[in-house]
């Protein structure tokens, strides 16, 4: 591509096989001004001419820096150019030299060769004014390909690019530098890899040596990215603005649903209905492995699924204590065993947020998740029953651990290949405890009678019923709006969505035009688990078990869980959208895909949401951070992507129950409080098991997936 | 009354939640406007947030 000037104009030049050019600022949104069009190349020496065709002008804000861009129409190739200033060579008369104002109108000759006629309504056309500031001096060519345009004459068109050579002044009008840049502007360098990845090194830097807290250090690494995407990445306010937006649309998505789940936790936790029914749950066998596998296992995954936010642990781990297991052996255990429902629990928000940050339908990654899990759920079973009853009770319950670990799989898969993955934590648990409690009918399963220390209140079938309305109600509602098609599409009538713009970096990378995901706010998991809410309130009020001041406390502790974890969020989804805008994920997946090949990067993935999830505390967060990176990088390797990103979720799912913010809250309730690395060290060891299989799994499928390669 | 410490630094964070999400909404007329004082404006008041949440957490 050649940019030159004559009469009084500049003119865009297409070479080859080059059929359209942009031309934009790099601080404006240039899909007001982006035009294509061809020139063809004139054979004859020094002559070029306009192929026919419509001559269009196009307006852009009077900004310093220009961006042009050539494509070609068959190779994969690109140049940009940034038109920076113009200036005067010293051999040109000092009176000439325009140091400050506004030089030339930029009229671009389009000639839509090319280009078949339905396309040219899509291009906005409006004058198109680039304003240049002249001053003397010598232009800065930078990088490869350094390009300086030669002043075109009076008689004639004199355009050509030479590296590194100053041109030769014929006239005493301003010369432009245009500098060009390869494809990807940005060189994957190790200094580049570097400050990409610094965002995410803050995280770790923080929170393991300095013990920062998960939202402090997300907050700084937030300003890290946006003073490396400012400094070094072609990064600027709008592009921030934009990033931020975006970033909003996501988190509110998922805050909607965290609110919502908070909600309905601090109403149940009001009316003792959690108490209730992990009270109720142990007395359904007197098999000490059974009792174990309910509690440890199922219990807690069931109660991860209705809210999470740790009231897993902190309801299951007080009642192994009172069966009479070590406080750090109940942490473990129930740490482990409620890992897996992370993924889908809380109407699975931690998922829409990977579907949200991946851009890739959660229809395709979903079936690939279900089937990770599922591969996990005998190692948990069996961790759980080797530290409770050791080997000879591994021996014992291994059947039962097979048979509720098929149920639960099948059960999981089929929620989540026909979509509802928000029932996908729920529904499992509910199914494995329906197993567990019929085979403990069978002769081997009914142990001995064994006391529940801590238990013992009766509890009449009426109660119990009131006590489990809110959970019938989530799961009723949830899947009457998924399932019943002309409620779903009632409801569906109102939608929401933005559009968003082409946004350009000062570095020339492009994110492309797009549109936010479209809300439903009438059938959205939040709009769901906040009319559960109501009808719960109603039916837990009417039935004794609150009073007049539930509310107000219902709303404090939903108010006073939710202010930090809510920040956490926006300031990742934030961190993530800036990384995301101005290539710094790119350039990371980048570097991971060239390092690491394409064989072991499977395997290595769930350790990677492990790491995210340990830090930030959440599988959420992990999500987002790492989300878009590992799509990106599995698009380089040729990688399944929907199973690259099942694993992610996977690894983020097991490896949120092992952070340091959760561990706080389980040692408190054990009466552990300050001994979390004594937990931690008995943890991570068992922990990382289930993680390795799934690890494992990732690689073996992935490879057949590519055929062996 | 005074309020306890937990009690003011809670209804600070609750009012930068508010303001962070909120924020967004105007950043987004802004720029849909081309209103570029206010898009920046905007966008120095999100920052300042964030590093609020840094200095004083």
């Amino acid at each position: 591509m050649s940019i030159f000037w004559r009469d009084g104009v500049y003119w865009i030049l297409l070479n080859g096989n080059e059929n359209k050019f942009h031309v934009g600022t790099s601080s404006s949104t240039p899909s007001q001004s982006t035009i294509f069009g061809a020139i063809n190349k004139s054979p004859a020496k020094d002559s070029y001419r306009a192929g026919g065709g419509r001559t269009h002008t196009v307006s852009l804000p009077t900004d310093f820096k220009s961006v042009a861009s050539a494509y070609s129409a068959t190779a994969p190739c690109e140049q940009y150019f940034t038109i920076i200033q113009a200036f005067s060579w010293q051999e040109i008369s000092p009176f000439q030299v325009q140091f400050t104002r506004a030089l030339v109108q930029l009229i671009i000759i389009t000639t839509l060769i090319s280009l078949p006629p339905p396309l040219i309504p899509r291009f906005p056309f409006a004058a198109l004014t680039l304003r240049f500031t002249a001053r003397t001096g010598h232009g800065s060519s930078t990088k490869r390909g350094c390009t300086i345009l030669r002043q075109a004459t009076d008689n004639g068109l004199n355009a050509g690019f030479n590296c590194g050579t100053r041109p030769t002044i014929t006239t005493n009008s301003p010369v432009f530098t245009a500098i060009t840049y390869n494809k990807s502007p940005m060189e994957l360098t190790l200094g580049n890899w570097f400050l990409s990845f610094l965002p995410i090194l803050t995280v770790i830097v923080l929170m393991l040596l300095f013990k920062w807290g998960a939202l402090r250090a997300g907050a700084m690494s937030f300003l890290v990215a946006v003073a490396v995407s400012l400094i070094a990445f072609g990064g600027s306010w709008l592009i921030l603005a934009w990033s931020q937006v975006k970033a909003l649309v996501l988190a509110a998505n998922l805050l909607a649903i965290i609110w919502g789940a908070l909600l309905l936790y601090s109403l149940v936790s009001e009316a003792g209905s959690i108490r209730a029914i992990s009270l109720f749950i142990p007395r359904l066998s007197n098999d000490r492995s059974i009792q174990l596998l309910l509690i440890a296992w199922l219990l807690t995954s069931f109660l991860q699924g209705m809210g999470g936010f740790g009231v897993a642990v902190a309801v299951g781990a007080p009642i192994l204590v009172g069966m009479g297991f070590s406080p750090i052996l109940s942490i473990v255990m129930t740490t482990i065993g409620h890992g897996w429902a992370v993924s889908f629990g809380g109407m699975a928000s931690a998922f829409e947020s990977l579907i949200a940050v991946a851009g890739v339908p959660g229809i395709l990654i979903a079936p690939y998740a279900a089937i990770l899990f599922a591969i996990s759920f005998v190692p948990t079973g069996v961790i759980i029953t080797l530290l409770g009853t050791g080997w000879k009770g591994v021996r014992h319950a291994f059947p039962a651990i097979l048979a509720v670990s098929l149920t639960m799989g099948a059960t999981l898969y089929l929620l989540n290949v026909n979509g509802f993955w928000s029932l996908s934590t729920i529904g499992p648990s509910l199914v494995g405890i329906v197993t567990l409690v019929l085979l403990t009918h069978l002769p081997g399963y009914q142990g001995a009678k064994t006391a529940i220390v801590n238990g013992g209140q009766e509890l009449n079938p009426r109660d119990l019923l009131v006590h489990l309305t809110p959970f019938i109600l989530l799961v009723g509602i949830g899947i009457a709006v998924a399932m019943i098609r002309p409620l779903n599409a009632f409801l569906n009538r109102v939608s929401f969505s933005l559009s968003y713009p082409e946004i350009v970096s000062g570095l020339g990378f492009v994110t492309p035009a797009e549109s936010s995901p479209v809300l439903h706010p009438f059938s959205h998991p939040g709009t769901v688990l906040f009319v559960t809410v109501l009808l719960s309130y109603i039916v837990l009020k009417r039935a004794g078990m609150l009073n007049h001041t539930s509310p107000r406390r219902i709303l404090s502790l939903t108010s006073h869980n939710s202010v930090n974890g809510s920040l956490g969020i926006v300031v990742m989804a934030g961190v993530s959208t800036i990384m995301t805008h101005v290539g710094m994920t790119s350039t990371l997946a980048r570097g991971i895909a060239e390092t690491i090949n394409a064989v072991i990067y499977p395997a290595v993935v769930p350790f990677v949401g492990v790491i995210g999830a340990f830090l930030t505390g959440t599988n959420n967060n992990s999500n987002i951070l790492f989300g878009a990176l590992q799509a990106e990088a599995a698009t380089l390797l040729k990688l399944n992507v929907p199973l690259i990103l099942a694993a992610q979720h996977a690894g983020g799912s097991m490896g949120s129950v092992m952070s340091p913010t959760k561990l706080i809250v389980a040692c408190i309730t054990v009466g552990l409080g300050g001994q979390e690395g004594k937990v931690l060290r008995k943890l991570i060891g068992y922990g990382l098991i289930p993680i390795t299989v799934i690890a494992i799994a990732t690689g073996i499928w992935s490879w057949l997936l590519s055929g062996g390669a | 009354m005074s309020l306890s410490k937990e009690s003011r630094k809670f209804r600070i964070n609750m009012l930068v939640l508010v303001v962070e999400v909120l924020l967004p909404f105007f950043l987004l007329y802004a720029l849909r406007n081309d209103y570029t004082i206010l898009g920046r404006i905007s966008s120095a008041i999100l920052v300042l947030g964030i590093i609020y949440l840094v200095v004083f957490k």
